[in-house]
């Protein structure tokens, strides 16, 4: 059906999807933990520092990383800025119409953004040129090409992968021409990032809980949780949305199986990383 | 509100033997009329019993008798401003081409047909138009007191008014078995007795088999429900096509289509605005028919595709069973 | 403190004649082109031409939002030309530009001819470019990848419409302007031209820069020239993209 009219699925789709589950099954046949193929290569975006584009079924998200260089937050004049921006194209879906982001972009930007900031993920002082006075400003900027159904673990390995293809100069302060500038000496190095936090979730139908919900389970269900997990197993952060709930036992479960599930996607970013060396 | 269908748990109820087909199976645009006619022409597939063994015998009969008739040469794929031929009197613009100053031209990416005096361009991919009397699968995405509005795949969004939503006099009426509309009991029929002139009968999210009432380019396209055959659907699933591949998901004389009927427990109604419905005894089978279906569709311009796509469901049959 | 800008090269030419990518004069850049990249666009095609990286997805044709942009004796043609933040070599901000409007609005022009839009009154037809990689020459290979999301749709078009741009260096007239050359200033000139290539009409003309009568017949015929062999590639992509269908699973 036409999705740019209405989101609002039909009955005979929502009882068909449901109906399924209670059989044990979803509409692609997959088990209820199990993801979509993913594939993760360096995409179009040839003038980035830094780029990803992964492939999680249908769904594609573009992620390129550029830097600038600026004066850090006031509150952390040791720190380097890492801001996170998502686009939904609207050629991704007949619901998308065009205009600034929405709340879903913003949502998306958010996921992802928390997830990169509180697994420490970056050195602090690696992005830091003139402590107090000069420093790194890093834009990982989602772009997201179709929308198949979660946007948010499509989003976050690619920017995951994006960061770690990264390369930044090192900068000196030169006079160019009777100016001064920062200007790059040597070669670029990449940002140095050990960890690799993913964003795992998952989305509640009736009783059930999947993980990677594909667009129409996403359209029908009734809450979804992501969870973002590190190298060490750890959650470090949580987002829950829709209006349905979750009750704390069903939450744990989830959360054991995002830890769980945790260690393929990142053996894929791992596997994204090592093929950039050999390159 | 009387529930009219059967319940598909319950083993001792009688199969599904209505007719899921549309009546008039021309699935064409009047204009691609002629031009489809005599290669792919779907006519009314008859009512089948689920007798699977001797639906099976009769298809492969017919079926041999229809391979010469198939796809045996590679037509050549045309595109948009290419010239196909120069206008005589021996050589005329068709369905699809246009004629300009550089000679006749294609309007669209698809096969290049010669009938009779006639270039033809097929086109691969196109929404639907609304053309009165076309069946039409619709959901209901929006609704006031006064009417209905049915998203029909279709750049034109359709109304439905309650006045052309079912006879409410049908009202209690059970199904009856056999003969052709007997199986109504997939059909929900519209309160019990009194005229409804609002629109409590039924809800967004509800799909509806429909015929186009009235449709011109001013205003929007009116949808009816009043017919056997047509009103509110509930169970199965629903597959989006796109038009152009609807003649092939039916087959030369419905051939396709009884195939795909015949092998499972499935039914499919194809309706002309490319949403077809499958609804079937078990979840296993519906699922192979919406791959065959999803087949059928990716591999509509190849040759063999009716052989294969038996293969295909009999393979998934067989590892169903394992 | 800036970082240090990127500086323009010295000579627009090598020593040996030719342009800095090692291209003649009337060379093209190589072009790849992707026919139905999106899957849930109606329409859609990536264009690789050089550098450039565009994706171009078309949707409709559809209800128009907002209703008041509807209307009743025709349909209407969209077009949203975006470049990424990342597709210049200085991160561009996300919200659209002047020059992005600007291109918005002359690919739209240069479509709209091809299409029969009194055919679907009150409905729109809605086209999205995403340059994802911007190497000189965007608006015309966004043009070229547009038109051929146009036709991957199936609605009905008159011809294609094929991009393309010429220019001057030093004086000297090229085909097919790459970054660098779009940028440089001396003798410089820059005509991005769209065509319907079977009656060669043009769709798009603009001029940037100063030349002379002569030297405009001489940079049309040049684009014409050009614009075939592209031309050429849009209908051989369309044909592969059914054609490997027809090859089956």
């Amino acid at each position: 059906m036409d999705l740019s009219i209405s989101k609002k699925i039909s009955t005979i789709e929502r009882d068909y999807i449901t109906d399924l589950l209670v059989h044990g099954t979803r509409l692609d046949g997959r088990g209820f933990l199990e993801y979509r193929e993913i594939k993760i290569d360096a995409g179009p975006m040839l003038k980035a520092d830094g780029s990803a584009r992964v492939f999680l079924g249908d769904t594609q998200a573009c992620v390129g990383v550029k830097f600038e260089t600026g004066s850090p937050f006031p509150e952390t004049p040791n720190e380097g800025v890492v801001t996170a921006m998502a686009e939904l194209v609207p050629f991704a879906s007949p619901m998308y119409e065009s205009g600034p982001p929405d709340e879903s972009a913003i949502e998306l930007a958010r996921v992802v953004d928390r997830g990169i900031r509180h697994s420490d993920i970056i050195e602090k002082s690696r992005l830091v040129l003139v402590p107090g006075e000069e420093v790194f400003l890093l834009y990982v900027d989602i772009y997201y090409i179709s929308h198949n159904g979660n946007p948010w673990d499509a989003a976050s390995l690619a920017a995951l992968c994006a960061l770690k293809s990264t390369m930044i100069p090192n900068l000196e302060n030169q006079e160019v021409m009777g100016k001064k500038y920062l200007v790059p000496v040597g070669d670029p190095q990449p940002l140095g990032i050990e960890d690799y936090p993913v964003t795992i979730t998952f989305a509640k139908i009736g009783e059930n809980m999947i993980v990677d919900p594909a667009l129409m389970e996403e359209l029908i269900c009734d809450a979804r949780i992501s969870f973002c997990i590190n190298k060490n197993s750890l959650i470090t952060s949580m987002q829950k949305n829709g209006s349905g709930t979750f009750t704390t036992d069903e939450l744990i479960k989830c959360a054991k199986n995002a830890r769980d599930l945790a260690p393929a996607l990142q053996q894929l970013a791992k596997d994204y990383e090592r093929d950039l060396t050999n390159m | 509100m009387a529930e009219f269908y059967e319940d598909d748990d319950n083993p001792s109820e009688e199969p599904l033997d209505e007719n899921l087909e549309p009546e008039e199976t021309e699935v064409t645009t009047p204009e691609m009329e002629d031009v489809l006619a005599g290669e792919e022409s779907p006519s009314a597939a008859p009512e089948e019993t689920f007798d699977t063994e001797e639906s099976r015998e009769e298809i492969e009969e017919e079926e041999e008798g229809q391979e010469e008739m198939e796809e045996t040469m590679p037509r050549e794929i045309v595109v948009p401003g290419q010239v196909l031929g120069q206008k005589s009197k021996d050589l005329l613009s068709g369905y699809g081409t246009v004629t300009a100053p550089s000679g006749i031209i294609s309007l669209y990416v698809g096969f290049l047909q010669q009938r009779g005096k006639y270039l033809n361009v097929i086109p691969f991919k196109g929404r639907y138009i609304p053309h009165v009397g076309d069946k039409v699968i619709g959901k209901i995405f929006d609704k006031n007191v006064v009417l209905w509005k049915i998203d029909i795949n279709s750049p034109y969004i359709s109304i439905l008014r309650p006045s052309d939503a079912g006879d409410s006099d049908r009202g209690n009426r059970r199904p009856e078995r056999g003969g052709r509309g007997g199986g109504q009991e997939v059909r929900r029929r519209f309160d019990r007795g009194g005229k409804k002139e609002d629109t409590s009968a039924m809800n967004v999210g509800d799909i509806i088999i429909a015929k186009v009432l009235r449709f011109d380019r001013t205003t929007e396209p009116a949808l009816t429900t009043v017919g056997p055959d047509l009103g509110l659907i509930r169970g199965g699933f629903l597959i989006d096509i796109t038009v152009p591949k609807i003649p092939r998901l039916i087959g030369k004389s419905g051939s396709m289509i009884k195939l795909l009927n015949s092998l499972t427990t499935c039914k499919i109604f194809v309706a002309q605005n490319g949403v077809v419905w499958v609804k079937g005894r078990k979840p296993e089978d519906e699922r192979i028919i919406i791959k065959a279906i999803r087949k059928i569709e990716s591999e509509a311009h190849t040759v063999g595709l009716t052989d294969r796509v038996k293969e295909f469901i009999d393979n998934e049959l067989k590892n169903l069973n394992n | 403190m800036p970082l240090v800008p990127e500086m323009p090269p010295e000579k627009i030419f090598r020593e040996d004649g030719l342009r800095l990518d090692g291209r003649t004069p009337t060379q093209l850049r190589d072009l790849r082109i992707e026919i139905g990249v999106l899957k849930n666009a109606d329409g859609s095609a990536m264009v690789c031409h050089g550098k450039n990286r565009i994706i171009a997805g078309a949707y409709g044709p559809r209800e128009v939002h907002p209703r008041h942009l509807a209307e009743s004796d025709t349909g209407i043609l969209q077009v949203q030309y975006r470049m990424s933040t990342f597709s210049v070599p200085e991160r561009k901000t996300p919200a659209p530009g002047r020059r992005e409007k600007e291109i918005s609005m002359v690919v739209q022009r240069a479509l709209e001819p091809v299409l029969f839009l009194e055919q679907y009154p009150n409905s729109t037809i809605d086209i999205f470019i995403q340059v994802m990689t911007a190497d000189g020459g965007t608006r015309c290979a966004s043009i070229t990848a547009a038109a051929l999301a146009l036709a991957d749709m199936g609605i009905p078009m008159r011809d294609l419409v094929t991009g393309v741009a010429v220019g001057k260096i030093n004086g000297q007239i090229i085909l097919d302007l790459a970054d660098k050359e779009d940028k440089w200033e001396e003798g410089a000139a820059d005509m991005p031209v769209a065509v319907m290539m079977n009656e060669k009409k043009i769709t798009l003309l603009q001029l940037d820069g100063q030349v002379s009568v002569d030297e405009m017949e001489e940079m049309l015929n040049l684009a014409l020239e050009g614009g075939k062999q592209i031309y050429e590639m849009q209908k051989e992509a369309l044909r592969q993209k059914y054609n490997s269908e027809l090859v089956g699973r």
